[in-house]
């Protein structure tokens, strides 16, 4: 995928997920992260995680959820504080919410950044 | 095929309790099934048997199966799981099976003097029946 190619398809990808449509958002970012460089694949993947993620916990796959949430936070943690334009702190702190409230019983997160 | 996650349409198949087979392969290559309960938790599917059960030792020696589950209200409507059991963990306490008997029926499961064991199932491609 063509540098602007995959910076179009992660705009895409964040758009889709800003709007909900996480399942969609996952399979745009999911092409991205497969044809990204070895060193951009973690970050990739990280977000990949954050759509499955607010996917599984959506349809009330809790353990799907969780799993996913702790993968999001492991790949984009080397990341932080910014990368690509993203604000991957941002995101780390929401995933850490999001853990803690999966955590009490719910899985009723609040929408990713 | 695409891999995880399933999409709504095939998750909302397997998170009902719903008629399901499972085919394992016996020593000579031949298939076993079986008509089974299944809990899918989103990632993975859970089987449980009875630890006296043939096919436990089947994917003990080859753990490549593959799952049927059939929608109970209309079951042409079909989807089909091929993977592998990724983990056989003893279901001592038999909270395994209690899950499964109280998706399935409601009510804990009845027969306690066995032991069972639970695999759980990696799917590595999928397949829906009819097409959506």
């Amino acid at each position: 995928m063509a540098p602007l190619a995959a910076r179009v398809s992660l705009e895409a990808g964040l758009d889709l997920i800003r709007r909900g449509e996480y399942f969609a958002a996952h399979e745009v970012l999911e092409d991205v992260w497969r044809a990204a460089e070895p060193a951009e694949r973690d970050f990739y993947q990280g977000l990949v995680h954050v759509a499955v993620a607010w996917y599984q916990a959506g349809r009330g796959n809790r353990v799907g959820a969780e799993r996913q949430l702790e993968k999001a936070a492991r790949r984009l943690g080397p990341y932080a504080p910014e990368h690509e334009g993203v604000d991957v702190a941002s995101i780390l702190e929401q995933l850490a919410a999001a853990q803690a409230i999966v955590e009490l019983g719910s899985l009723e997160l609040p929408p990713p950044p | 095929m695409p891999r995880l996650p399933l999409p709504p349409e095939v998750d909302d198949l397997l998170r009902k309790p719903n008629p399901a087979v499972v085919a394992t392969l016996r020593p000579d290559g031949s298939p076993h099934t079986v008509a089974t309960w299944y809990l899918w938790d989103g990632e993975r599917l859970l089987l449980n048997m009875d630890e006296s059960r043939a096919r436990l030792e089947f994917v003990r020696r080859d753990p490549r199966v593959s799952v049927t589950v059939l929608d109970a209200e209309s079951w042409y409507r079909q989807v089909t799981l091929l993977g592998q059991v990724a983990e056989l963990v003893d279901d001592d306490d038999l909270a395994d099976i209690d899950r499964l008997s109280l998706h399935y029926g409601g009510e804990p499961f009845g027969h306690r003097e066995n032991r069972r064991v639970s695999a759980w199932v990696e799917v590595e491609s999928w397949h829906l029946w009819p097409r959506e």
